[in-house]
């Protein structure tokens, strides 16, 4: 069932959505897309945060392997590498389709405002790009010391840039919703989250379709049964991030503040919220995981994809959440909630960049070897058992 | 795609690029620097917004309109302006215009012709009519009465008596009142008054600019303001009281507080001995409409009545009652005496010509160009029997009763209608009566957009020049606010026509020329101007420089006096307490109380009185063509009708839910805000919504307009609509 | 140097949305866009109500979030305090919509944010920018605040005013008379 052919025909139907929701984002701008003026982020930035999110997960998850030589995951060294160069360039796609002006790019060169999170978000994106393919260079060559140091700045600098892009919102004075710490760490998390479940689902399939299987058992443990712990592990830590923003976000009745959360728990977004964000990333994948068999590699495939859909709503929320709270001006005034939404054609967006993605995996596959290669060491005494959730 | 309507006065090169389909790749600066680039030509005019006629610059680049700043002499604006101003001046652009003259085909479509065609068609149609049923059954229908001198040429030619203006559906009971009473108009001097009660009158909707920048400079300075109103109207929103009164019973409360002025003494005997006629008349009609029998009727305690006519009085001369507008003056049966009483309430604490009370208008007077004199067939009565004995005698025949014309058409005693500036199918009552305009011989619609009448009634139709193309005679300038100097304003060209559209001269000499009448308007507009200001010591060159010309001070203050003697043009010289034409059959010429000819019944939860008022950036439905004003609707909810919150809430209905409305003429859906700022009684539409003509875009299918519920009425004294004396039925949810 | 602020006496403006239009056809925008509005709001039950109706527009901030946060000095702070965009360095990314607290900008055609200007072709010349000067009810004085003589000056000192939403640490050029 699964092959190159299915993969390509997927990635191609997903990429002819994207292409008609990027042609009408073009033509008619901000009128095809769910956001206005009083909410003017939306789905694209939260898909690019899904993206850049995936890319960083798959960074830092593989660089286990990498950078500390956790052996069982050097497996996935090569194809999460791949996997995270080819969401960043998709998360590049989505954001420039999300800019009105993205030539002016340029300007971030000759005028940088450096007190602005989106500069270092551009100048950290730019590098980390740039290490990912010197790395993806490096290995493939069979330089594994040159890309291993290289690995390292990579999870420096993915972990430096997806936080800096959490300060994106963190440093908003306007939206008290986002303003504070709890967004940059909190994304960290998830994208730790989401590149499991991008594993999860690459492997499973990886394992249905290549005869590399044995590679991908290590001590008659199954390569996704334990991405599927680690899972397990942070939807948990998700799950406490949740609810102690939630907690204090409505415990502490702060201005601005209560509202957006009474916007997911019980408003607006609440479906989204109970459905997608708790139901669909945490709760499902968890009972998944944690009964009976539940890290045979099904389970955990189902689980990845579902935590994929979650983690996807989950960051449309966190930034509709932040400014579906009209703002007050005059004394007695209440606010309202403002209307938001995700149109089709960012929905098609967000569907072609992940067939794009679907796609330049693909295509690396194909041109390039992604298996590990065997003369590499054996070391299992320098191997970390992972902590079971 | 949207249109980048507001550009196309760049040069080539940036309107190229603005045209590019894809916004992501055009350069806003490219524009604005074309933009910048240009020279400004400043042209003073005045405005057509409405009937301040404030005078305003026009600035020009590249020969297209940019903007327009309020003149800073002309007395209306003294440099601003109001939304409608602004938004009226870029209706020039309106791509609902109408661009030539157009027939209506025998299938009903609209075709193209010429203007020779036209005239030459038009022109032979009247002919024959005239010849067949004599100028009686031809009729013009007007805004106002600016054309009027030149329409007369053609009139006294065929011998048509029916020049028909707009205001039975606006202010015709005042002006009547006023005229029968004081010979004239009189303005509140806002500045210099203590205390200013508003009643039915929103001068923050009806805006005279500089009239409400007088009003809130005499707010700073402590004037005390007062608006009785069933509606928390814009100007409540400065006041220092708001007093929601019954709709309909505001002549109840005007002559409670007169019986409190003279029962307790309190009003100017001097005053009223010397230059009052019909006092004891007045009195002795009155004497049991004391503030208690008041309070049952308005809903205000008789203790506020007691306290705002002492205040009233306590202030006086510094203190008077907005003589008011279309507010109140066309809406009720009791109207006429409504107005009325604001003569006689300014009269008792002896404010007229007064500083901070009633002042004339200072005018200078203009002279005349010689014209052969024209001789036709005598006329006959006015075929709306405005003035006509045994019709309706005591309406002001300057004026006409505009909503009747129609119904006269389908009586067959109307032939041929021109219709000019005005729009009668959508701001007369019960439109498919109105329609029937259609049924007579000739119609003509001399218009400058698709507005109801050229769409749904006119057999051709004639474009104008706009307002912002076109000379016109020159105009003292006048009303609602007092001021010492005489002032006249030019409206002069500030863009070339558009469009292939004519002066009014050039159509109606157009339409003569037609009937064989060659010589009727030997003479433009130019030459008419030129003679009208010959006295004034003035040239051409410098009016049109600067637009508005100041003179020197007239104003005197003191009672007009002639040999010792009241000078009031009136009968007795006196403010005439009784007016002497409304003693018609039997009546009696002072007001006395007249209940609204319908009462919503109290006891039932969905019965309602509907009542309209103005909006500050709408003329009525004269603007609902304009996008920007139309944007600033849809920005502010401007297109709900109000309905109390607590009678709201009996039927169930929620703010922004849709309701069906229905009177015994109509049934439509509306929707509705609910506030606490509307008395509970009756429900408020604004009068600017409702377009019926596909044609005009941006106006069509927005809304209701009160005139969709109220049937054809006549009230008897002033001829005007009584456009509140409806009642309808609500129910939630749609039809 | 000049330094700007605007006074606005909100207590006088009956919501007649001239300023609204005046600033439409100055600036070119189309119907849709507008540089300022009015925030309307009734309290009060029947018959004991009241109407506040306070104009708003970008506040020039001497704090301004929208500087700080744009990733190419396009939003950038003169030198009189005006608040002003390069649309040639914008890439629109809307980062300073959402670090605006006064929901003073908007999103052109052009996919470019765009805010009231302070229309500095005016103030340079010591006038009044088309939404003071077309209104009637005078509810908006323009002026230099480094000037002594200036009128806002006086406003400023004959009158108290407050500025908006002061916890969010912007510091507004604008300030409202307090009523
Ligand atoms: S022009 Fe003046 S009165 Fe009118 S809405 Fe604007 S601020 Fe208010
Ligand atoms: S009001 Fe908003 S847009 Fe204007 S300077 Fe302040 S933060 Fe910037
Ligand atoms: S200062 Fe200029 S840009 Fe700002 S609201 Fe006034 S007219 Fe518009």
């Amino acid at each position: 069932m699964f092959n190159r052919k299915t993969g390509l025909i997927i990635a191609g139907i997903l990429i002819v959505f994207g292409l008609v929701g990027a042609l009408n984002i073009l033509i008619h701008g901000e009128h095809a897309m769910g956001t206005n003026n009083k909410v003017p982020w939306g789905a694209m930035i939260a898909g690019y945060v899904f993206f850049v999110g995936a890319s960083a997960g798959l960074s830092i998850v593989s660089s286990l392997g990498h950078v500390f030589k956790i052996e069982r995951f050097e497996v996935i060294g090569k194809r999460a590498l791949v996997g995270g160069i080819a969401t960043l360039l998709m998360g590049f796609v989505v954001i420039a389709l999300e800019l009105g002006k993205p030539f002016n790019m340029i300007y971030i060169l000759f005028s940088p405002g450096i007190s602005s999170a989106i500069f270092w978000m551009g100048a950290l994106y730019g590098t980390l790009l740039v290490l990912l393919l010197a790395e993806f260079y490096f290995v493939i060559k069979g330089k594994h010391a040159i890309a291993s140091t290289i690995g390292i700045f990579v999870v420096i600098a993915d972990v430096a840039a997806h936080s800096n892009l959490g300060a994106v919102f963190g440093n908003s004075v306007a939206r008290s919703f986002w303003n504070g710490p709890f967004i940059p760490i909190y994304l960290i998390v998830l994208a730790i989250l989401l590149g499991l479940g991008v594993l999860a689902v690459m492997f499973y399939i990886i394992d249905k379709t290549n005869a590399t299987k044995d590679s991908l058992v290590y001590r008659n443990e199954h390569i996704v049964s334990i991405i599927g712990k680690l899972m397990a592990l942070f939807i948990v830590i998700s799950f406490f991030f949740m609810f102690w923003k939630l907690f204090t976000s409505t415990y502490g009745a702060a201005p601005g503040q209560y509202e957006a959360a009474m916007a997911l728990l019980a408003g607006p977004l609440s479906f989204n919220f109970w459905v997608f964000d708790v139901l669909l990333m945490m709760v499902i994948p968890f009972i998944l995981l944690m009964t009976k068999n539940g890290f045979q590699p099904q389970r955990v495939f189902l689980a990845g994809i579902l935590t994929i859909i979650g983690n996807l709503f989950v960051r449309i929320d966190l930034v509709f959440a932040g400014e579906i709270v009209e703002f007050t001006f005059l004394p007695g005034q209440e606010s309202q909630y403002l209307h938001a939404f995700v149109s089709w054609s960012e929905w098609g967006v967000l569907l072609g960049a992940i067939g794009g993605s679907i796609l330049i995996y693909l295509l690396a596959e194909k041109y390039f070897n992604l298996d590990e290669e065997h003369e590499h060491h054996h070391g299992e005494s320098k191997a970390n058992k992972p902590v079971e959730a | 795609m949207r249109q980048f309507n507001r550009r196309t006065f760049l040069k080539a090169s940036a309107a190229a690029a603005v045209v590019s389909s894809v916004p992501l790749y055009v350069s806003f600066n490219n524009y604005k620097k074309a933009a910048e680039d240009a020279t400004v030509h400043k042209i003073p005019s005045f405005c057509q917004g409405c009937t301040s006629y404030c005078g305003i610059i026009a600035h020009v680049k590249n020969d297209r309109l940019w903007k327009i700043e309020g003149h800073p002499i002309h007395l209306k604006s003294r440099g601003h302006l109001c939304a409608r101003g602004h938004g009226m001046a870029d209706y020039a652009y309106s791509k609902d215009r109408i661009q030539h003259p157009w027939k209506r085909g025998d299938n009903g479509e609209f075709e193209k012709i010429s203007w020779d065609q036209a005239f030459k068609e038009i022109g032979e149609k009247l002919k024959d009519i005239v010849k067949k049923y004599s100028g009686n059954s031809v009729v013009w229908m007007e805004h106002g009465s600016h054309r009027k001198p030149y329409v007369d040429r053609l009139f006294d030619k065929i011998g048509s008596p029916n020049f028909v203006t707009q205001y039975s559906t606006c202010f015709n009971s005042k002006t009547n009142a006023w005229q029968q009473m004081v010979g004239g108009t009189l303005s509140g001097d806002h500045q210099k008054s203590k205390y200013i009660i508003f009643e039915g009158r929103n001068f923050a909707g009806g805006i005279v600019p500089n009239g409400m920048n007088l009003i809130t400079k005499a707010k700073e300075q402590g004037t005390k303001i007062l608006v009785i109103d069933p509606r928390y109207s814009e100007i409540a929103k400065i006041a220092d009281e708001w007093l929601p009164i019954r709709p309909g019973t505001d002549l109840a409360f005007r002559l409670a507080m007169a019986n409190v002025l003279i029962s307790e003494g309190l009003y100017d005997k001097v005053f009223v001995k010397k230059y009052v006629d019909g006092f004891d008349e007045f009195w002795k009609y009155n004497k049991h409409n004391t503030p208690e029998w008041a309070e049952e009727i308005t809903g205000i305690s008789a203790q506020k009545i007691r306290e705002i006519a002492r205040e009233f009085a306590k202030n006086a001369p510094q203190a008077f009652i907005e003589p008011g507008w279309h507010g109140l003056h066309a809406h009720y049966l009791n109207s006429t005496q409504t107005a009325q009483m604001a003569i006689i309430l300014n009269a008792l604490v002896g404010n007229f010509y007064q500083r901070g009370g009633l002042m004339p208008s200072a005018t200078v007077t203009l002279g005349h160009l010689e014209l052969p004199e024209v001789f036709g067939p005598e006329k006959g009565d006015r075929v709306d029997g405005a003035g006509v004995d045994g019709e309706f005698k005591t309406v002001e025949p300057a004026r006409g009763i505009s909503h009747l014309i129609a119904n006269k058409v389908a009586e067959g005693k109307v032939k041929a209608v021109f219709v000019c500036n005005n729009n009668p199918l959508r701001t007369s009552p019960s439109p498919e009566e109105q329609k029937q305009l259609k049924d007579a011989d000739l119609v003509v619609s001399i218009n400058i957009d698709w507005n109801e009448t050229s769409y749904h009634a006119a057999h051709y139709i004639l474009p104008e020049h706009y307002y912002l193309e076109r000379y016109e005679h020159p105009y003292t300038v006048s009303g609602h606010i007092t001021h010492e100097h005489p002032q006249i304003a030019l409206r002069q060209p500030v863009i070339k026509p558009l469009h292939d559209s004519k002066n009014i001269i050039d159509i109606l000499d157009g339409i003569a020329k037609g009937m064989g009448y060659n010589d009727l308007y030997p003479f433009t507009v130019e030459d008419d101007i030129k003679a009208a200001i010959a006295p004034l010591g003035i040239t051409f060159e410098q009016l049109k420089k600067a637009g508005t010309i100041e003179f020197p001070a007239t104003l005197k203050t003191g009672f007009p006096i002639n040999k010792g003697k009241p000078a009031l043009k009136t009968k007795s010289g006196k403010i005439q307490f009784s007016a002497e034409l409304f003693k018609l059959d039997g009546k009696i010429g002072v007001p006395t109380w007249i209940a609204p000819k319908v009462m919503p019944d109290s006891s039932k939860a969905d019965e309602f009185r509907l009542i309209h008022g103005k909006q500050p950036w709408h003329s009525h439905a004269m603007t609902n063509n304009n996008n920007y004003l139309m944007a600033m609707s849809e920005r502010y909810d401007g297109m709900s009708m109000w309905m109390n919150t607590a009678r709201a809430n009996k039927l169930g209905i929620k703010n922004g839910d849709t309701v069906t409305m229905e009177s015994s003429i109509a049934k439509k859906e509306v929707k509705v805000k609910v506030t606490e700022l509307i008395h509970p009684d009756c429900v408020w539409v604004p009068s600017t919504y409702g377009g019926y003509s596909p044609k005009n875009t941006t106006a069509y299918n927005v809304g209701v307009n009160f005139n969709d519920f109220i049937p054809v009425m006549v009230e008897p004294w002033s001829g005007s609509t009584m456009s509140q004396e409806v009642v309808v039925k609500i129910r939630k949810g749609a039809m | 140097m000049a330094r700007y602020g605007l006074v606005i006496d909100d207590s006088k403006c009956t919501g007649c949305t001239a300023c609204t239009i005046a600033c439409q056809l100055h600036n070119n925008l189309e119907p849709e866009m507008t540089y300022n509005r009015l925030e309307i709001l009734e309290t009060g039950t029947y018959p004991n109500v009241k109407m506040d109706i306070m104009p708003m527009q970008c506040m020039h901030c001497d704090n301004a979030p929208c500087v700080s946060v744009c990733p190419t000095q396009a939003t950038y702070k003169r030198e009189d305090g005006i608040v002003a965009i390069d649309y040639d360095k914008c890439i629109g990314c809307k980062y300073c919509m959402t670090a605006c607290p006064y929901d003073a900008r908007k999103l052109n055609e052009e996919r470019v944010p765009v805010k009231c200007r302070w229309c500095p072709e005016y103030l340079e010349k010591g006038e009044q920018p088309p939404c003071a000067a077309t209104c009637m009810n005078d509810v908006r004085v323009f002026g230099d605040l480094d000037d002594p003589n200036s009128k806002i000056n006086k406003i400023l000192a004959e009158n108290e005013v407050v500025s908006l939403l002061p916890e969010k640490g912007t510091k507004p050029s604008i300030f409202y008379v307090k009523k």
